[in-house]
């Protein structure tokens, strides 16, 4: 289990991240959620010892990283995209990391055949795709074969093969019983990865749970056509309904279920051409709880 | 650390860096060793003997040779100070410092195995550019007559003394990469220090006659004063390495102590700041 407890990192007068708590549980896949700037990077630096809190730690099954040995077997982590030095090979890149991990050479090759990079193991990484280096990135996390794996925006550069490719990958490894945290900045990429959400913006926690509860708080909206669109109109404006009117006389009504709006309109004698309820999506949710908080 | 050094390696070994900057220096030394060579020897062939008994002795029999052979140190010794600043300095222009760190997070270790591997790599460069130096300057004195002193166990010594000085400028520039992060810093400052600032300073007590004893405490006379022989004396600003007080071997600890204060000044100014 990762916790983080109330963890505060200020750069000079920024306050990235601002007491914050949370936990990842064993055999999960956790979302870390927030626009950019909102203070990811610097949770995860923070838990991997890279840079120093301000107050509060992280801690890995109640230890700091910096106190376990031969971290890079407990704990896998992959940060930017491009932490390569572009000169090197794959493999080198690799084989740089595997004496402190313990690891032979014919692991690095392994890791590099799990991301599907072997036939590319002998090419320096200069000449790498974006979604290349995001794999090279999780090969090296995996190296050690850790319990604990921390992806900061995995999903960053891949294209839409890539994130199903990714997806089934951290599924795989959770139902291993690993713990997972990734971070994104857009929930829709790694809504259907992750188990559970936290969802931070200006530094500060605004949602954690499992990610069911984030789609209670989905709003659904419901989308009404009449026969007579100038009827409908006088109808939305008698019973008050927040709605959207569209080009077409149509209308988007929030917060008035289905069954309500045709009940108003068989009082009101109204032919109804279409009703039916619209899921707003979670990337609405998550819009609505960050609300205004992104970087311009 | 045996993990730590090992990862070093590899990490010096799988960039073209190490051989690029190492192939600059051998070129370099190889022409400057030939004309040199060749010129001295030639101009010493035209004095007659008599004059060249007025001559300064460091240009006269065998020392001519061991004069040639001291460029190595002399004018290479900023190639093992790159590679070692270099060595530093590449991994956060490249934030390799974050996986360097991830799988080492004990930071006084990574520094360690920076300063022991740069050693070895300091040698090899000493191998390679006394090599460069040393095999064209020996046929040019052998085919022209004169001496080219491999046979004499001075010689030897001198190469000896020569790849320690090599050895040593390494683990300097990674005090020097480590203090610094920047790699465009590093390159100035390594490059405006050993060919602009301790050049003039050196000169300052030949020219004047203020005693400067502090000088023999910078790095590039200690250095010079480890291989005991210096072809900046030539320049007939007197010659410093023979001037220079210290031993040789307390040379090599003022050289080396140079490389532990970086660190030391390096370790809690830069080294301990975050990595973001
Ligand atoms: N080294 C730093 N110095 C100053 N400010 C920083 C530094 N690193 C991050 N920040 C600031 O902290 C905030 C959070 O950044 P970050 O953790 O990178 O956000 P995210 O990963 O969610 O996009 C931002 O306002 C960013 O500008
Ligand atoms: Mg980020």
């Amino acid at each position: 289990m990762i916790e983080v407890r109330s963890l505060t990192k200020r750069f000079g007068p920024v306050t990235a991240v601002d007491n914050l708590s949370f936990q990842a549980q064993e055999g999960r896949v956790t979302g870390f959620l927030g626009p950019n700037g909102s203070g990811k990077t610097t949770t995860l630096r923070a838990a991997l010892g890279l840079i120093r809190p301000t107050a509060g730690d992280v801690v890995f099954d109640g230890q700091h990283y910096g106190e376990i040995k031969r971290p890079a077997s407990v704990i896998g982590a992959a940060l930017e995209a491009s932490s390569f030095h572009p000169g090197r090979t794959a493999l080198d890149h690799l084989r740089a990391i595997a004496p402190e991990a313990g690891l032979p050479d014919s692991r690095c090759l392994e890791v590099l055949d799990i991301v599907g990079l072997a036939s590319q193991a002998d090419r320096r990484v200069g000449g790498y795709s974006m979604g290349m280096r995001g794999r090279l990135g999780v090969a090296a996390a995996l190296l050690g074969d850790p319990s604990v794996l921390l992806l900061d925006e995995p999903t960053n550069g891949l294209d839409p093969e890539g994130i199903t490719w990714m997806r089934q990958l951290l599924r795989a490894l959770a139902a291993q019983g690993r713990t997972i945290l990734i971070s994104s900045h857009l929930l829709r990429e790694v809504e259907a990865t992750v188990d559970d959400v936290v969802i931070i913006t200006r530094g500060r926690l605004v949602h954690a749970s499992p990610l069911e509860e984030l789609e209670r708080l989905e709003q659904p909206a419901t989308f009404v056509a009449a026969a007579d669109p100038v009827a409908l109109a006088a109808l939305v404006k008698a019973q008050r309904w927040e709605a959207q009117a569209n080009p077409d006389g149509s209308y988007l009504v929030q917060g008035t279920e289905a069954g309500g709006i045709g009940h108003a309109a068989f009082l009101a004698g109204l032919e109804l051409t279409q009703l039916a309820t619209q899921r707003a999506g979670l990337e609405q949710v998550f819009f609505r709880l960050t609300e205004g908080d992104g970087l311009k | 650390m045996r993990a730590a050094i090992k990862s070093e390696f590899r990490k010096l070994f799988s960039t073209r860096m190490w051989w690029i900057l190492m192939l600059c220096a051998a070129a370099y030394l190889m022409f400057m060793s030939l004309m040199m060579a060749f010129s001295l020897e030639f101009s010493i062939q035209q004095v007659s003997p008599e004059d060249l008994a007025t001559a300064p002795s460091m240009i006269q029999g065998d020392r001519l040779a061991l004069l040639v052979y001291s460029m190595a140190g002399s004018m290479a010794y900023v190639f093992p100070l790159l590679i070692g600043a270099l060595s530093v300095t590449q991994e956060y222009r490249h934030k390799t410092i974050t996986p360097t760190f991830l799988a080492e997070p004990r930071r006084v270790v990574v520094l360690g195995a920076k300063l022991i591997s740069s050693l070895p790599m300091g040698l090899v460069y000493g191998l390679v550019c006394l090599a460069a130096t040393v095999l064209p300057a020996a046929i040019v004195f052998t085919v022209m007559g004169g001496s080219n002193a491999l046979d004499k166990a001075d010689t030897w010594e001198f190469f000896a003394r020569a790849l320690l000085d090599f050895s040593l400028w390494a683990p300097v520039g990674v005090g020097v990469g480590a203090l610094l992060r920047s790699q465009v810093a590093a390159i100035v400052v390594v490059l405006a220090e050993t060919q602009f600032a301790e050049p003039i300073l050196r000169m300052v007590p030949s020219l004047t006659n203020w005693d400067w004893k502090w000088i023999e405490f910078l790095p590039g006379s200690a250095g010079d004063a480890i291989q005991g022989v210096s072809f900046y004396s030539l320049m007939g600003l007197g010659d410093s390495s023979a001037a220079s007080t210290l031993p040789w071997g307390w040379s090599a600890l003022v050289l080396g102590g140079w490389a532990v204060l970086f660190c030391a000044l390096a370790y809690p100014l830069s080294w301990k700041r975050d990595i973001s």
